[in-house]
């Protein structure tokens, strides 16, 4: 066994992890199966130079994605070879869909398939917290600046993220705090009931059932008599640049995670067509959009009649926010408060490494 | 490696290919005495790795050099020179913009030398180790950690002018916990701060200029000496006596937990790289008897003065305070290129698979020209 050489650039916050009280905002959003497909092809189905033995193909009917908010005011760290220094505070976003992983047989033929989760991409505002998902189980997490508030109602809600980045890119630009999304309910949204929201849509129900299945809003963190578990099942592509040749990795490999929520409480629902989900196009984020969402209309003011905020320390510049805003249809809004555990399962295939 | 793995190139990767072009940065550079017993302590624990008895290298402290560096860089302009990657639509990294950030680490003279008569020739080499560093751009710490080997931590760097007219003053804070008790939350705290009096001649300062090391170059031969050859780059080394290092090549561990079991690595190998100091100028001395640098000796924080510091076991949550040996300020234009796995170490994997190959490159500078540029890795012993 050979041993990761402990020091404190690399001590951070390791899984399995646990938080308590994080506060959640879902939004569902319907996402294209071609733009699924093409994650898959270069990510999880490619040769790299072997075959994993899955492959994964979006659901076979309409599909939705959620775009989640968390805030953790309790996160730590319940690795049992450390105690202390693993407690601390942060938020995340990041935008995660169901695909389905089909194993492949000797004879290359797909097996049963099961449903598992991508995450493309993710922000949080906490680099311990980036470092660990980058360098553990390998999510392309981003450094960000997140607020998340509310209010005495729904209408208080404000999510907003800016990055480090460049508006346009020029070889004359210098990246600067770039405004990123926004997001926030109307004025006149209220609490919806879910089965009406549901009821004309037989898609959406469907996707509902899949969250209703892992326990995302129902909670529990049991063993089923045969062994199944709640939760999400987290499939990521964990890969580190080579030094010396750049188009090439020195490891490559998917890794399976599992989340599971709990103990929820606060559960809320809210209509798709009472939010303002808004993407600030700029150069450094318009292949994440374009891959994930598509080419969409853009407009040069935000929908939100709030001015957005000037995120960041004292003394740190101001966030650009002069950009074309990009809607994203949402088709439906859970807000929760839960525990929640996460822990890696395993190294589902290393790339490179069979005879 | 035997196998090519292609890395999917993303906007998310933040994974920066170099080289890199840093033009005008400007350097604070306090040098600091250190034991060599914690240099020692440093290299057999992340550089001297694998079984003693059949290592090809061992690295040890540079005898005449028992002195570590605190950098404080501020880089107003940080270019990516690498092409544009093969896919479609991609923009090439030079034509996207010019990054900033101001960093700070601790460098540590390092000799490496090759085990055996041929490989003492052939393998010796000269390379600095970085116990600390950190960053305050996150597309910096995440390049750096994931490519490099170099432990970035991200920080809110202060670096910039201090209370009198061309002093310097710097600050570190770090996300910390101020005590090792379960459930105490992180929180930014202050980890070191330096202050200095304005560069020399100065009639500030409490101690007189012509105790400092800096005066030597009062003396008329030493100042001839600088001014003849401080506009010949290559000769700054000299003329600095050797605190200018125009040529840095760093050594770090790059390492990878096993996902599932983090105390396990998958991967693990010493990287090299070249920071090449070119244009140096402006070369200014502060009076090192009027610098006050001290590191805060507090919770989390104290596993980090015990890489390269004398804080004995506990903390004593108090300010650590260090007498510094020189301190000078200076410019220069920095490339950053030349990366590359001197020694991939052999992996233990599960399942009855032997260990993954290692491979080895521990070749001095000086030598790789007759091995011919670029060569590829060979593997563990060969030749």
């Amino acid at each position: 066994m050979t041993l990761f050489i402990e020091s404190f650039s690399t001590d951070q916050l390791l899984p399995p992890w646990q938080s308590i009280d994080m506060r959640v905002w879902s939004f569902v959003i319907p996402v294209a199966p071609g733009l699924i497909e093409n994650h898959l092809k270069t990510r999880f189905n490619a040769a790299a130079p072997d075959r994993a033995p899955f492959h994964y193909t979006p659901l076979p009917d309409k599909t939705y994605g959620l775009l989640c908010v968390t805030r953790h005011d309790n996160f730590s760290s319940t690795y049992e070879r450390k105690v202390g220094w693993d407690t601390t505070s942060h938020i995340e976003l990041y935008w995660t869909f169901p695909v389905l992983r089909h194993p492949v047989g000797p004879d290359n033929l797909l097996g049963k398939p099961e449903l598992v989760w991508i995450q493309p991409f993710a922000f949080d505002n906490n680099s311990y917290v980036m470092f660990s998902a980058r360098e553990i189980w390998g999510t392309e997490m981003e450094m960000a600046s997140l607020s998340m508030t509310e209010g005495d109602t729904p209408a208080d809600l404000r999510i907003d993220m800016a990055i480090e980045g460049m508006a346009k890119f020029d070889p004359r630009a210098q990246s600067q705090s770039i405004g990123c999304m926004r997001m926030g309910l109307k004025p006149t949204a209220t609490k919806a009931d879910l089965n009406a929201l549901l009821s004309n849509d037989a898609d959406l129900n469907a996707f509902v059932d899949i969250l209703i299945g892992a326990g995302i809003f129902t909670g529990g963190f049991d063993t089923g008599a045969d062994g199944s578990e709640s939760g999400m099942e987290v499939n990521t592509l964990r890969q580190f640049r080579d030094v010396f040749d750049m188009d090439s990795a020195a490891y490559r490999a998917i890794v399976s995670s599992r989340t599971q929520h709990g103990n929820i409480r606060n559960l809320e629902f809210f209509s798709g067509d009472d939010t303002v989900l808004e993407f600030l196009w700029s150069d450094s984020m318009k292949e994440t959009l374009q891959s994930m969402f598509g080419v969409r209309e853009r407009y040069p003011h935000s929908r939100l009649i709030a001015k957005p905020p000037h995120l960041g320390a004292p003394g740190t510049p101001l966030t650009n926010w002069d950009m074309e805003h990009m809607p994203v249809d949402v088709a439906l809004v859970i807000s929760y408060t839960a525990d929640a555990r996460f822990r890696i399962e395993k190294t589902l295939h290393t790339y490179g490494q069979t005879p | 490696m035997s196998k090519r793995i292609p890395y999917v190139q993303s906007a998310a990767s933040q994974q920066v290919p170099p080289p890199y072009h840093f033009p005008g940065v400007t350097v604070n550079a306090f040098y600091l005495n250190v034991s060599m017993a914690k240099v020692q302590e440093y290299c057999d624990r992340y550089l001297n790795i694998g079984d003693d008895a059949t290592r090809d290298y061992v690295y040890r402290p540079v005898p005449f050099m028992p002195c570590a560096t605190v950098l404080f860089l501020n880089y107003p302009t940080m270019i990516s020179a690498a092409p544009a990657s093969q896919m479609l639509g991609e923009v090439a990294y030079a034509d996207r913009g010019a990054i900033s950030q101001t960093e700070v680490f601790v460098a540590l003279p390092v000799i490496r030398y090759g085990r055996g008569a041929k490989r003492l020739i052939t393998d010796t080499a000269v390379e600095w180790a970085l116990p600390f560093i950190v960053v305050g751009n996150p597309m910096s710490s995440v390049c750096g950690r994931e490519m490099l080997g170099l432990g970035k931590l991200l920080a809110d760097i202060e670096n910039g002018e201090g209370r009198y007219p061309d002093s310097f003053h710097g600050r570190i804070s770090l996300p910390g916990w101020p005590d090792a008790e379960p459930g105490t939350m992180q929180v930014q705290q202050e980890f070191m701060r330096v202050e200095t009096k304005p560069v020399l001649p100065t009639p500030a300062g409490t101690q007189p200029p012509r105790r400092t090391l800096a005066s030597l170059f009062d003396s008329r031969a030493a100042s001839k000496m600088l001014g003849g050859m401080a506009s010949v780059a290559n000769f700054i080394e000299t003329s600095s006596l050797g605190l200018i290092p125009t040529t840095m090549r760093t050594v770090g561990l790059k390492q990878y937990r096993d996902a599932a079991h983090p105390h396990r690595a998958v991967y693990q190998a010493l990287v090299t790289c070249r920071a090449q100091y070119l244009n140096v100028r402006n070369v200014r001395f502060y009076n090192e008897l009027d610098v006050d640098l001290y590191f805060n000796d507090t919770g989390s924080f104290h596993q980090i003065l015990k890489v390269f510091l004398d804080v004995g076991e506990h903390p004593t949550e108090n300010p650590f305070s260090v007498n510094t040996l020189a301190a000078c300020r200076f410019e220069a234009d920095i490339n950053f290129d030349t990366m590359r796995v001197i020694r991939e170490f052999p992996i233990d994997r599960d399942g009855g698979l032997p260990p993954t190959p290692g491979s080895s490159d521990l070749v001095s500078r000086w030598y790789r020209p007759l091995r011919g540029f670029f060569g590829p890795r060979t593997g563990v012993g060969k030749p």
